[in-house]
């Protein structure tokens, strides 16, 4: 059970630091007496990375990747709502907590190449595609703040990618990032689903991963992948990726739990938002048994099947997310992943 | 200052979150229809500015407000570059609360309401330049910067763009929105964040003190007393005017300047250094226009005060402690410490 909700937060340490990235150089000597991009270098595409680490603390830090046009602490720092969202809770259940922001997105928004930026007015899309209703109306059983304040900041937590969005830099990135903290446990949201697994491939650092709702980029070996899952309106289609199978393999060597939400159908069904996540649903249920059948351990976990119902797209943020946690935390437990460090890092 | 047995210490944090402040919203014509979920009726809030804050158990009265300056964001008062503490730590450390701010189309507050245009263009060297670290690829002797390879890797990575063209309105109003939902606070400013700064205190009382860190641009005078733009190899560097009664704002808070070390005094080649100089002028100016309407503000240049070897990031520098302590000794003086 979770601890200490209330409380205040002792911090050993905390900072940052950019992980991985490239460097782009034009040959030509510099001339320091004029600004000319001759000979000079550029520097992008990493990672950023804010850290906290409490006092007393677990073994295994937590890494945490946000999704699609969201950043580490939109998505894992403080709800909308102004509660404490998974950094603070995990925290003060001593665990050492790690928000990435991958390359081209919000802290890490310098890329090496350049890119225009179109906004377009799609926030009825996100509700509905976050599974908080069917706009302008919440689903009855929402776990979402309802108030129109809270609608705006969440909202406002979108962030635009900064270059296109390419998932071997941005991988590569987070893999960085891994790397400098060392052994630990990833967590995901939505695209960065398939952002772990990749980045996982790339590494040996990761312990177990955590992936609430991914939505694009299974991974399967090379000639396993299942058909492409069409959505009821005939245009959505997810696709699944192949990789060598000995990249596939990386992910059987630790425990991944996959975590959906509620108002997602069995059947095909004519609204779209929750018909999107239906196919992620048996995509993920695939992905899963193909690393079960190499020895893996893989679980998908629909929150209703738990007794836990209302779940939008944010689960760890929405107005039940301290249950959420709790069931984050039993599998940590669970799977040994909880423990303590044997030494105070420093 | 009793600091270094403070340093490892753990931090006793009582609050910590982030918000959005300020912005627009546009509501595109039409109808939306869930069907296609085409853009037609729907909405797009952007143009906010983003906060992360941190509050201190025992926290002093009025928190500060960090705003960043030009390519930068709230990095610029995180880390340093060698993995020391920056002025988030070190101030919460002395037991103020820090809101750490992206102003609008930077950073976490990327979301703008028009289009923008990210060029990637081939510039680090000039930014070592502009940041006065040295003229590439020296270092200045006795500079305050770290020389192994890491810490520059980091400080180039410090650099970010805007997501949309910059604007000063935009971008003032959504940091005053910040400062107003922090009510009141000490706001500290960085480089181009400084002309932003003088317009955020104009709009939002909550401003108690402003602190600046060698601002160099967009200095705002009462109208008919503006100077003419002073010339630098960078470029000029020109103030505007504002009608006086906005201006007026700005001599009811007390109001510190600080500027580091490498600064010529006569017109130099490196535009780096150049722009500082003309800028000092310019500050200069506005510093005696701000005390002759009845105001309190100083400008404080390091070297003067036996402090040498500071960049344009004087708070990140390998000295920041002696530079915090500066500032320290500025809020005590004037009462904002309390």
């Amino acid at each position: 059970m979770l601890k200490n909700l209330n409380g205040s937060m002792e911090i050993a340490e905390q900072g940052i630091f950019m992980a991985g990235g490239r460097m782009i150089q034009k040959n030509d000597k510099f001339d320091h007496d004029c600004i000319a991009t001759s000979g000079q270098t550029i520097r992008g595409d990493h990672a950023y990375v804010f850290y906290q680490i409490p006092v007393k603390h677990k073994k295994y830090p937590l890494i945490f990747l946000h999704g699609h046009n969201q950043s580490g602490m939109s998505t894992w720092g403080m709800t909308p709502d102004r509660r404490d969202g998974f950094q603070n809770i995990f925290l003060k259940q001593d665990f050492s907590v790690y928000l990435l922001d991958q390359p081209r997105r919000g802290e890490a928004g310098r890329s090496t190449e350049s890119y225009s930026i179109i906004p377009e007015p799609d926030e009825q899309r996100m509700f509905n595609t976050y599974r908080l209703g069917v706009w302008p109306d919440y689903y009855e059983n929402t776990q979402y703040d309802r108030r129109e304040e809270i609608l705006d900041q969440f909202f406002r937590r979108n962030t635009p990618n900064t270059a296109a969005f390419d998932l071997e830099i941005v991988s590569a990135g987070v893999a960085a990032a891994i790397n400098k903290v060392g052994s630990s446990v990833l967590i995901t949201h939505s695209q960065g689903g398939g952002v772990g697994w990749s980045s996982v491939m790339k590494t040996d650092c990761v312990k177990g991963i955590i992936s609430y709702e991914p939505g694009s980029n299974f991974v399967f070996p090379m000639g396993e992948a299942p058909n492409p899952i069409t959505g009821y309106n005939g245009i959505d289609v997810l696709c699944p990726q192949e990789v060598p199978k000995e990249d596939f393999l990386k992910l059987t060597k630790m425990p991944v739990v996959i975590y959906y939400g509620d108002n997602i159908p069995k059947d095909p069904c004519a609204d779209p938002g929750m018909d999107h996540w239906r196919m992620r649903v048996i995509m993920a249920n695939h992905f899963a048994k193909a690393v079960n059948s190499y020895g893996g351990d893989a679980q998908v976990v629909c929150l209703p099947d738990k007794g836990i119902f209302g779940n939008g797209h944010f689960p760890f943020q929405e107005k039940n997310n301290i249950e959420v946690a709790n069931v984050m935390m039993q599998f940590l437990e669970e799977k040994n992943l909880a423990g303590e460090a044997i030494l105070m890092r420093r | 200052m009793a600091r270094d047995d403070r340093m490892q210490a753990p931090l006793e944090i009582s609050a910590q979150g982030s918000f959005a402040a300020g912005g627009t919203k546009i509501k595109n014509p039409g109808v939306f229809d869930v069907s296609t979920m085409k853009p037609e009726g729907q909405t797009l809030h952007g143009d906010h500015a983003y906060a992360f804050y941190q509050i201190p158990k025992d926290a002093r009265k009025l928190p500060m407000v960090f705003l960043h300056g030009n390519f930068q964001s709230k990095r610029s008062w995180e880390s340093t570059p060698d993995g020391r503490e920056g002025f988030q730590n070190i101030f919460l450390r002395r037991r103020f609360g820090v809101y750490l701010v992206d102003q609008p189309r930077r950073g976490e507050a990327g979301r703008a309401s028009i289009p923008g245009e990210i060029t990637a263009g081939c510039d680090d060297q000039m930014w070592f330049s502009i940041a006065r670290i040295g003229i590439w690829p020296d270092f200045f002797e006795g500079v305050q910067f770290p020389r192994d390879t890491e810490s520059m890797e980091q400080f180039f990575r410090l650099a970010t763009p805007d997501t949309a063209a910059f604007d000063i309105e935009i971008t003032s109003a959504g940091v005053a929105a910040v400062c107003d939902k922090a009510k009141n606070c000490i706001l500290i400013t960085h480089s181009k964040g400084g002309g932003t700064g003088w317009l955020t205190a104009i709009k939002s009382s909550s401003v108690k003190a402003i602190v600046a860190y060698e601002p160099i641009s967009n200095f705002v005078f009462p109208e008919g007393e503006t100077p003419e733009p002073e010339a630098s190899s960078f470029g000029p560097i020109a103030a505007s005017s504002i009608p006086l009664d906005d201006f007026l704002a700005l001599t009811k808070v007390p109001i510190v300047l600080y500027y580091g070390d490498n600064i010529p005094k006569m017109p130099s080649q490196n535009p780096g250094q150049d722009m500082m100089r003309a800028g000092i002028i310019v500050a200069k100016r506005w510093v005696d226009t701000v005390n002759a309407h009845g105001g309190d503000a100083t400008m404080i240049f390091l070297p003067e005060r036996g402090i040498f070897g500071n960049t344009h990031s004087m708070f990140s520098d390998l000295n920041n402690l002696e530079v915090a302590d500066l500032l320290s000794e500025w809020l005590a003086e004037k009462g904002l410490d309390r």
